[in-house]
């Protein structure tokens, strides 16, 4: 019983509507189900132009594994962070809450930082939006996906501003477990992108069949 | 007998109480135990264990979440460790990847966002977006002949 009432005071009182669930959490986990269509459609447009690229710089050549591992180790441990960050809202230790909002904004700040290192050298080798096929899906994919991360680090910085200001207490914590499922998404999109893309595609060169392809219709 | 058509229908789509999906009507038809999430009571004796340090989740430790952040560190290096050796897998490293990445992925989802957790409706609302998805991925390949063992000709 008193296990029963310890978990009802963590988990805050159940909503009040046909589904048990709040309405704010439900329409959360259908933007996350919608978001997930959005960036499934990019990464099969990158495979779909996997291997297609007649001119350089080609996967083999640009993609830089050992930061990439870095930064996804990097974004792993923010999601650590965010979950511990709703843990301690969730029991009223404020401080503490406060200390690993921050802290997760700091780790996806540290992101970008590598997203924007790692666009600014391969814009420097040759390789744009408009090089190849490869540069066009890949900019985009990876753009939109750090685009979400820097809304994110927005959403949380501003959480914190809000929880300084006395304005989130452990009554709205649900603000938090929103910012939090919205954090965790942008991470489970970035472990299906490095394994897909970095891992996996890295050993992507030059479009072959597309030249053989493109030699045959030149040559009638 | 019936049709078996019939009673395959019967049991996918009527609600009289012998259907494999009964639609929640209340608040109270909705289940909530501590197991409720993508796998059920199915898993190993590890995810029970889980429950009980966790009372299902909802006054989870940051030990716990700890524990499965450091989870997640090790699959990461395995990945990339996995990486640097792809010869020795041969043509499974795809597969091998996948998996990987696909077992991080259900631990984020089923413990940091709480889904092994919380109401099963969440996670159905996810899963139907995950899989569509999923058929829009593979529609998509299959269209652009990246699925076929030959490549599309040219008329």
């Amino acid at each position: 019983m008193a296990q029963a009432a310890t978990v009802q005071e963590q988990h805050g009182h159940i909503a009040d509507t046909n589904t048990g669930i709040s309405n704010r959490k439900l329409l959360m986990w259908v933007f996350l189900a919608s978001d997930c269509l959005f960036f499934g459609s990019f990464i099969a447009t990158y495979l779909v132009y996997r291997n297609e690229s007649i001119v350089g710089p080609y996967p083999n050549e640009i993609l830089d594994i050992p930061l990439t591992s870095v930064s996804t180790f990097v974004l792993l441990m923010s999601s650590l962070a965010m979950v511990l960050a709703l843990n301690y809202a969730q029991k009223d230790q404020l401080g503490l809450t406060r200390f690993w909002i921050l802290a997760v904004a700091v780790l996806g700040a540290i992101f970008l930082g590598f997203q924007v290192f790692e666009f600014a050298t391969f814009i420097n080798e040759g390789l744009t939006i408009r090089s190849n096929l490869f540069g066009t899906t890949f900019f985009i994919l990876t753009g939109f996906h750090g685009l979400h991360v820097a809304v994110g680090v927005l959403w949380l910085l501003g959480t914190a501003y809000a929880h300084f200001k006395g304005a989130l207490t452990s009554r709205s914590v649900e603000d938090l477990e929103m910012a939090g499922l919205y954090w965790h998404f942008v991470d489970i999109v970035w472990i299906v992108i490095f394994t897909v893309i970095y891992l996996i595609g890295f050993s992507d060169g030059e479009g072959i069949e597309t030249i053989h392809h493109a030699a045959t219709i030149v040559g009638g | 007998m019936a049709n078996p058509i019939a009673r395959a229908w019967r049991k996918l789509f009527y609600q009289d109480g012998g259907s494999y999906f009964l639609l929640p009507k209340v608040d109270s038809s909705y289940p909530d135990p501590p197991n409720e999430g993508p796998f059920g009571d199915a898993g190993p004796p590890v995810w029970r264990w889980m429950d009980r340090v966790t009372y299902g989740g909802k006054v989870a430790t940051p030990f716990f979440y700890t524990i499965i952040g450091v989870w997640l560190a090790v699959l990461t290096i395995l990945e990339v460790y996995f990486f640097t050796i792809d010869e020795f897998f041969g043509a499974f490293f795809v597969t091998v990847m996948l998996l990987l990445a696909v077992l991080k992925f259900i631990i984020v989802v089923a413990f940091f966002m709480h889904l092994r957790f919380d109401k099963s409706l969440l996670t159905l609302v996810f899963t139907s977006g995950f899989i569509i998805a999923i058929l829009v991925f593979v529609i998509m390949l299959a269209v652009q002949g990246q699925l076929s063992p030959a490549p599309m000709v040219a008329p």
